[in-house]
């Protein structure tokens, strides 16, 4: 299988803090691949500076083959990499369906002339928002749609982000905790969209869980990272097997 | 008759102006504090531009050596057109430092922007004639009703553009800006260019009012584009609801209107400048209370359903 | 030359203080508050109060006034923006506020001394040459006065329990206040600090020039620009950006043109914004992001 995503020894140190420290890692094509580790071991500042948030200090993370490190976030997205937010990040003060409508790439009214060309708009609207009810509804938002996304529930947001993710029509999508503050019953859902997406539309996932269910039955494989390395890689039985994980994990 | 029509076309014009502020501030989150500054922009371009030889002649003949006004005589449609533009390519060209800045920063800035553009109007006597300002601007039609007309109607344009922008795609963006920027840009937005183009949109506005200003007064000075118009702005987008245009019109027409203009007609006292100074006050004051215990304004904004919205888009 | 050298020390021990004030609110108490050039006049036109009309000394007016400046600018937080910021509305709805408490302080002022512009009744006073300076002796008490205040403020940071309560607030109110730091307690007595120092200044400029309702604008201006080219919370970086910005507008005065004074401070602004957004003197604990919005 091809790699999509491949870091090399990326550094993003603040100050005297060594939030990434050399750490490398690569994703196949169509992966539900894991990253964990412990608080503080640096993956959600992985995750800004493969999203561009941040600018690498060192190494190189390529995107199918082309270098993105140092890139825009928006740029990065137009590329075909999303992530979502550890804390759900709605746009609170806007309605469900306009969270999910913002994320299509190139629609013409994104232009303020693009705005006043009405039979295109009105087209792309409708297509948009077809494509948008459909996923609504397969993650159980639909009926939500025109609620302010302040108004949700943790869960719901979750869904939400994930939805308003899959509408840039990404090729790998980064989730950084994707279920947490979701019910048992939401994180169950949560779970059997990605596996969906994966096999329905041929996502790529790379996702950081702290629930040891969602890692060890979805991702395959899977990273940890501690203090910003790498300290293991693996398949689920390697991981809960291996004697480092488990120190870093249980001793501190 | 006669003053119930000044207060119609002052507020016209006062409602441009509150629209562009409610496209950066209300929907952007861009505090344009320098609206006086694109106000003056606009005026003193059209003004410029269409104000007639005679003027010139009249300003030799008082001694001063002559400059830009009354060499050019264009009509009135080039004058609007220009003050609009050049508002907006001004507002282009300070955005690409000030854009930069964290919100409370920008705020500053854009003070220190209308507050260049003030001394540039009192200083640069070859352009501006300086304090004495520029007399006889033509009125359009030189009728009153039919100018008021014209404002309405340039309104109307105006307040079409903006609701079409705000609830197309494009406002879309503006509005998640607004949220938060950090996951804006992470669904692919351009976070700058969204930014740059509300200031420059609504910048270019408040040229456009600048203008209907000039060619309804007739005559403009330095000092009538000092904070205070920035202030009366802001004080009635805040009232009548930000985030929502038609709260931005009924603010305009509560403040500007019924207070601002509405109380010249009552029996003054004091020196000349005491009931300015406490009308001042007063919605000072208004302005803190409507902060502290109605901060949506009279009303506040609207959620369209994606119903309503697939069919009127 | 001579001109330039002893104008613009003047400027400065006018500017240095309140853009020291306005650094210093802005970064313990993390609000921008607009008023703060009106707070300048205020203290300019309590000055008066007691000079022209109680007919004080400008030293004793000077102290009275810093003492009531420090007051009402404390007592106008704790009324006005502390019931906001208990709400945790943004800082920009307290900027909008800030706004509109400017108007209120500029226009009471205006309804009490109306427009016209006013001097203090000073004791006319020989200037003497002292090197390459040409000062009065009430002159070379200003600039006294302002360093003396400014290295006072700078130890008090340093050294004081209230400094280290200042600069703890500033770094992370939150984790102060788990701490059981007051951060209140240290609000209020910043904007004492605050507004001591913008009377001073608002003192000092009119008896350089005139006192005017609508100076406090300009004023504003001036001390952002001071406050941008130093690095925005860094209250070194303020003075320096003051001595900066001072010695820049007298040149501009005496070369260019004295009313585009306040219009060079704001240039040479907007020159930093371009090249140095973090301001020339940041370093050590300045963060980028805390000027700029985006982290990059």
């Amino acid at each position: 299988m091809a790699t999509i995503l491949e870091a090399k020894e990326v550094y993003k140190y603040f100050g005297g803090i060594k939030a990434v420290d050399g750490f490398s890692m690569e994703v196949e094509n169509k992966s539900i691949t894991g990253l964990i580790g412990p608080n503080g071991a640096g993956k959600t500042t992985f995750f800004n500076v493969a999203a561009g948030i941040y600018q690498p200090d060192r190494g190189d993370i390529f995107f199918k083959g082309e270098q993105i490190g140092g890139l825009r976030p928006d740029q990065i997205c137009q590329k075909g990499l999303t992530r979502t937010f550890q804390i759900a990040r709605g746009l609170g003060e806007m309605t469900v369906w306009e969270n999910v409508m913002l994320a299509p790439k190139a629609q013409t009214g994104e232009s303020p002339f693009g705005a006043f060309i009405f039979k295109r708009v009105k087209k792309e609207e409708k297509e948009n928002w077809e494509k948008a009810a459909a996923l609504l509804q397969e993650m159980g938002l639909y009926e939500q749609r025109n609620e302010y996304a302040k108004n949700l529930s943790a869960g719901q947001r979750k869904m939400l982000e994930i939805t308003r993710a899959i509408m840039t029509d990404p090729e790998i999508l980064l989730l950084d905790e994707p279920t947490a503050g979701a019910t048992v019953d939401e994180t169950k859902k949560i779970m059997a969209e990605i596996e969906r997406l994966r096999d329905e539309k041929g996502l790529t996932f790379l996702v950081v869980e702290h629930k040891m269910e969602v890692i060890m039955n979805i991702c395959n494989p899977i990273y940890v990272m501690h203090n910003g390395q790498n300290l293991a890689v693996g398949d689920p039985k390697d991981i809960q097997g291996n004697k480092q994980v488990r120190e870093v994990y249980l001793g501190g | 008759m006669e003053f119930a029509l000044t207060i119609a076309t002052i507020v016209a014009i006062y409602c441009i102006l509150g629209l562009a502020l409610n496209l950066q501030f209300g929907y952007t989150n861009l505090p344009n504090f320098g609206i006086a500054g694109f106000f003056a922009v606009g005026a003193y371009t059209s003004a410029i531009l269409t104000v007639p030889h005679r003027f010139l002649e009249m300003e030799i003949f008082a001694g001063f050596p002559g400059g830009v006004p009354g060499r050019i005589e264009a009509p009135f449609i080039v004058g609007i057109l220009a003050a609009t533009a050049l508002a907006g390519f001004i507002a282009f060209l300070i955005g690409v430092p000030v854009l930069r800045l964290r919100e409370d920063y920008l705020a500053v800035a854009s003070i220190g922007v209308a507050e260049a553009i003030h001394y540039i109007a009192l200083n640069e006597l070859w352009l501006t004639i300086g304090s004495a300002g520029i007399r006889l601007i033509p009125m359009p039609f030189a009728n009153r009703i039919l100018y008021f007309l014209l404002v309405l109607l340039v309104l109307a344009i105006v307040f079409y553009v903006i609701n079409r922008l705000v609830r197309s795609p494009f406002g879309r963006i503006w509005r998640a800006t607004r949220e938060d920027e950090t996951v804006t840009a992470s669904l692919g937005k351009s976070v700058f260019r969204s930014r740059m183009w509300a200031w420059v949109i609504g910048c270019a506005f408040m040229g456009t009012a600048g203008s209907l200003w000039a060619h309804y007064a007739m005559a403009i000075q330095p000092g009538e584009f000092v904070p205070t118009t920035t202030f009366l702005v802001w004080i009635f987008v805040i009232v009548g609801g930000l985030r929502n245009n038609k709260g931005v019109l009924i603010g305009a027409l509560l403040i500007i209107g019924l207070f601002e203009q509405g109380t010249r007609f009552l029996p003054a006292f004091g020196a000349p400048y005491v009931v300015p100074a406490l009308r001042l006050i007063i919605i000072g004051v208004m302005l803190i209370i409507f902060i502290r215990f109605r901060p949506q304004g009279v009303i506040p904004e609207r959620a369209m359903t994606i119903e309503k919205h697939i069919k009127t888009i | 030359m001579e001109d330039l050298l002893s104008y613009g020390l003047l400027t400065f021990a006018s500017l240095a203080l309140p853009a020291l004030g306005l650094c210093l609110s802005i970064k313990v108490v993390k609000y921008f508050n607009l008023a703060y050039g009106d707070y300048v006049t205020m203290g300019a036109y309590i000055a008066l109060l007691f000079n022209l009309i109680f007919g004080w000394n400008i030293v004793w007016a000077m102290v009275a006034t810093i003492v009531i400046t420090a007051i009402a600018g404390a007592a106008i937080h704790k009324g006005i923006f502390k019931p906001l910021m208990e709400r945790k509305v943004g800082p920009l709805t307290l900027l909008v506020v800030s706004l509109g408490v400017g108007f209120v302080i500029r226009n009471v002022i205006l309804i009490a001394w109306g427009p016209q512009p006013y001097q203090y009744k000073m004791p006319m006073a020989r200037a003497h040459h002292f090197g390459p300076f040409f000062f009065t002796p009430f002159q070379i008490f200003m600039i006294v006065v302002c360093l003396a205040v400014a290295i006072g403020i700078f130890l008090m940071l340093r050294y004081t329990q209230l400094g280290r309560l200042m600069r703890a607030t500033s770094d992370n109110p939150e984790l102060s206040e788990i701490r059981g730091i007051n951060i209140e307690k240290v609000y209020s007595y910043t904007w004492l600090i605050a507004c001591g120092l913008s009377a001073l200044g608002g003192v000092f400029m009119s008896i350089l020039g005139t006192i005017t309702t609508w100076m406090g604008i300009g004023v504003l201006v001036t001390i952002f620009a001071c406050l941008i080219v130093g690095g925005i919370e860094n209250p070194y970086g303020a003075v320096l950006g003051a001595l900066i910005i001072s010695f820049a507008m007298e040149a501009t005065a005496i070369w260019i043109s004295p009313p585009y004074k306040v219009t060079i401070a704001y240039v040479i602004m907007i020159v930093i914004l371009l090249i140095k957004p973090s301001g020339i003197f940041a370093g050590g604990g300045f963060k980028w992001s805390s000027l700029l919005r985006l982290q990059r």
